[in-house]
This record gives structure tokens, sequence and C-alpha cells, in this order.
């Protein structure tokens, strides 16, 4: 707390280097990296030059973005970062695997929660057969335990449209 | 289990699994039996719980179909269909009814089914039976019997356990035993006895994490505040009838009107007036709703058909304009409600 409030004082911003993975380097304020919980910890352990070997350039970039506009934060921006998060997660569904992958890996938990949300979101109107494709799942049941599965609940399978594409 | 989702953990494929809607599980379970496995595993319960996506259903039982609850999802405005109690006491009612521990509870009661030429209740006035439903199993169990056989008695939740007062034993004589529940261990122990029964049925409820036991026709309220201490008596004088509880307050209908009904003094509501013919519903809250469920229309002197209803009746307590609104009707069942009770999910 003390070495905070005495750094932003004189002006002075202790500055990080992450690593992606393909080498590209990016030089930050610690005050944003700090979000991410697996970062901090280095920090704490004193290192000021990250590896990280799971997250490559273009990952990196988008979740530096997100930090960066995170760290801006405050009561009265509040639809502003809404609008961002919402900007935030489109794109496909590889891109968001991607993303929360890396996420996971740096512990960035309110990336998690917006990630997670996002996919859930995602996958909440397709059709099963959709589900199954986006997701690269080879369907393991056969037709007279499918039949079995869709019993158990008929009226969960009742007059509900599902969407069968694939975005 | 394989992987759940080709790239990701299957950590993190549960931590998007659990915030999809509980309705939509059914159809989760379809894509692969890998996901039917996690979708029905209790660490997907614990994920929707610690990422703050459980969801909030009213659970239903009414008089046909026989022994079947449906649970009301508020968001969606649709109803869900749980497997048939497995009792092996047709017409199951005046039982308790209420949720703790992440499942619904069935407790005691008695049949409703009267055999037309001899008017006897279908050999089972009460039972100790109690049931539960486990949302992750999605299977009725039998958990442990209660000391005694009651019902019409009053069933709440006090400190994550289930408290059971009064009713009426098999021997249809009232009673004033008390007994608590501890959904953990599935043990029943005894508690202080009520000190009133008054010969008739009883009902509870909790306000600010007390039980407030009510027998019909009495004026007089017994209080649980602490299970050593036992009940203490107020003369409260609160009006009978139908009671819910929205946001801590209680509400209770009488004459059509709905009182909130604090401890000495009540203050009109608001008016139900539109529910006059119907008798045998259930009151109600569910966030800052108030619900009249199900019900029947009474015979009239000119008709003498009995008209079971599946209406679903809702208005939001503390909004501008304070009109009742009608949400999806029950899909299955209809008639007057048995019980009735909200849980999270």
């Amino acid at each position: 707390m003390a070495s905070s409030s005495s750094s932003s004082k004189t002006g002075l911003k202790k500055m990080l280097t992450l690593k992606s993975s393909d080498g590209d380097e990016f030089e930050l304020e610690e005050s944003i990296v700090i979000q991410c919980q697996t970062i901090k910890h280095m920090v704490e352990d004193g290192f000021s030059l990250i590896p990280l070997q799971n997250v490559d350039t273009k990952t990196l970039t988008k979740i530096i973005e997100y930090m960066k506009k995170h760290a801006e934060k405050t009561e009265s921006n509040k639809e502003e970062i809404k609008n961002f998060n919402k900007e935030f997660v489109k794109g496909s569904f590889d891109d968001q695997f991607e993303l929360v992958s890396a996420a996971n890996y740096l512990h960035i938990n309110g990336l998690m929660d917006l990630l997670c949300q996002s996919i859930a979101d995602r996958i909440n109107n397709k059709s099963v057969r959709a589900v199954r494709e986006i997701f690269n799942i080879s369907n393991d049941y056969t037709p007279d335990e499918e039949e079995k599965v869709r019993d158990e609940h008929k009226w969960a399978h009742e007059g509900g449209e599902f969407d069968e594409s694939l975005d | 289990m394989s992987v759940l989702i080709e790239g990701l953990p299957d950590a993190v494929a549960l931590r998007c699994l659990a915030r999809v809607p509980l309705y939509l599980h059914p159809k989760l379970e379809l894509v692969s039996h890998s996901w039917r496995a996690a979708i029905r595993s209790s660490e997907l319960f614990k994920a929707r719980k610690e990422v703050n996506s459980s969801e909030e259903f009213l659970c239903v039982c009414a008089f046909d179909p026989d022994n079947l609850w449906q649970l009301y999802d508020p968001m969606r405005d649709l109803w869900i269909t749980l497997p048939v109690l497995p009792s092996n006491i047709r017409h199951l009612a005046h039982f308790g009814v209420v949720s703790t521990a992440g499942k619904l509870f069935v407790l005691g009661g008695g049949s409703d089914a009267v055999d037309p030429l001899t008017g006897d209740q279908d050999g089972s006035f009460s039972t100790d039976e109690v049931w539960s439903y486990d949302p992750v199993t999605r299977e009725w169990s039998l958990c442990a019997s209660m000391i005694v056989p009651r019902a019409m008695f009053s069933c709440c939740v006090f400190d994550g356990k289930i408290v059971v007062a009064g009713g009426f034993t098999n021997c249809r004589k009232s009673i004033s035993r008390a007994e608590i529940y501890d959904p953990e261990n599935n043990v029943w122990d005894p508690i202080p006895d009520l000190h009133h029964t008054h010969n008739s049925a009883c009902s509870g409820v909790v306000i600010g994490g007390k039980i407030h036991v009510l027998h019909k026709g009495l004026s007089t309220v017994q209080v649980l505040e602490n299970v050593k201490q036992g009940w203490i008596v107020h003369e409260y004088g609160w009006l009978q009838g139908p009671m819910a509880v929205v946001k801590g307050e209680l509400y209770v209908m009488s004459h059509w009107l709905i009182y909130r009904q604090e401890r000495e003094t009540r203050k009109m509501a608001v008016s139900a007036s539109e529910f006059r013919r119907r008798i045998g519903f259930a009151m109600i809250g569910l966030g800052d709703d108030i619900y009249i469920v199900g019900g029947v229309i009474g015979p009239e002197r000119w008709n003498w058909d009995i008209k079971l209803l599946s209406d679903v009746d809702v208005l939001t307590l503390g909004s501008e304009r304070q009109v009742w609104r009608q949400v999806t009707p029950m899909t299955r069942c209809r008639g007057t409600v048995l019980g009735c009770t909200q849980i999270r999910i």
C-alpha cells in the first residue's frame, strides 16, 4: 500500500515486460498487469520480465487490450466497460477458446467470467447437432440410447426451436 | 470422462456449462456421453453456485396428476416436470414441503384419496415418510423417517435444517411435538414441544430467521428463535388466510385483500378481488413477486362443475402499477395446490 502511493506521487511507474510464446515483448505498467493473478505472484517474487510460454502474440495482444481497459474502470464508466466487453467477446469460437485457455492459465478472473458466460450464451440456443459440430464432438450415442435420453425429459424437447448455425 | 470441449481444460469447460440455464440441461445431455456425465455431476452444480449462476424456481404439486411436481422458471416463464414422486401413498396431501441443502423435501402428509363407500382415507391418514428430490441425480429418494407421523403441520427451514411442529398423527389426534432434521447427517432429533395445539391444522412461516407457527382459529403465534430455548407464545392476533413472505415481509390474504402483516399492525397492500371465485390455490413469494398458483373454481348454484385450474397469476410488489398478470400456466399440474415452495438450484 505504502509503496504504491509513494510511487504515484513521484510519477514513477513501475514497468514490466511480458513475453509471448512467439518471442514478442510487451512493456506495461505493473498496475495494469496485476489484474492477472499468475503475473502478480511472479511480480511479488521479483520478476520484471515475464515469459508466457502458453500465450501467443495474437492472444496476448487481446488480453493486454482487456487489461488496459479494465484498469481504467471507475464508478462513472460502467457503461463504457460494458460496451467494451460486448465487443471484446465477438469473434469465432476458436478465438474464444484461445482466450479462455489463456485467461485460465493467467488467472484473470474477470476475463474468465466474461468468456465463459459468452460461450454459454452462444451455445444456449444451438441445436444438439450444432453444438456437436462447433465443439467437434462425435455423437457416441446409439440411436436407441439417444431416444432413451430424449424420452427422460419429454417436456424439454417440446416446441423448442434451436439454432442450427455454427458461428 | 473424456474431454468435454477440445482445446479446453475440463475445469474451464465445466465453468462454461455451469452458466447454461437448467432448462437447457436435457438438451446438452444429448450431445454425448461425457456431456451427459458432466451435466449430471455434483461438480457442475457446485460450479453453478461458485459462478453465481444458480437459479430460483417455484415447486408445485397439485391435485392432478397424482404425486407430480413441476418447477417454474420465472426467468424463462416455463415449466419443468420432475419424475413422479414414487410414494406408495396415492394422492399424498397435507404434507410439508421445503427446500434446503440444494434438495426439495416432501415430508409426512396422508392420502387425499377417499373411499367413496366408506369415506376412509385410503388407509393412511398421516405418514412419517420423508422424500427428497436431488436436482443433480434427478431422483427422489427416501430419507430418515420423522419420529412422529404427521399431516397438516408446520414445516420450515431453520438454519439449513428442517423443523416440523404440530399437526395430526395417524390417529387423527393433534400433537404438540416438534422435531428437527439435519440434511447433512440424515437424522431427526426431538426439540421442545409447542405450548398449544388447538385441535386444528397449523402452518409455519419464517420471518427474520424465526419460525412462526399459526394454528387455524387461534390468535396466538408460537415463535422459535432458538432450538434449545423452545417456543415463545405471542398474542399477535394476525389475520388468518393464505400467507406469503416476500423480501422478508409477511403478506396475508383475507377477504380478497392482501395485507402486509407486521408484528402488531397491518396495512392493506393490494387487492386480490379477481380471485374471488378461486379456492384451493397457493399463495407464495418468489423474488419481488407474489404468486397465486392453481386452485379450483368451486361449484355454484347454477353450475355444479368443479373446474381445475392450472393458472398462475403474479404481482410485483412495490411496482408503480400493482396489477396482476398471468404467466404461463402449469403444463401438467392442475387443481387444488397441495404443496408449493421455492428452490435455488
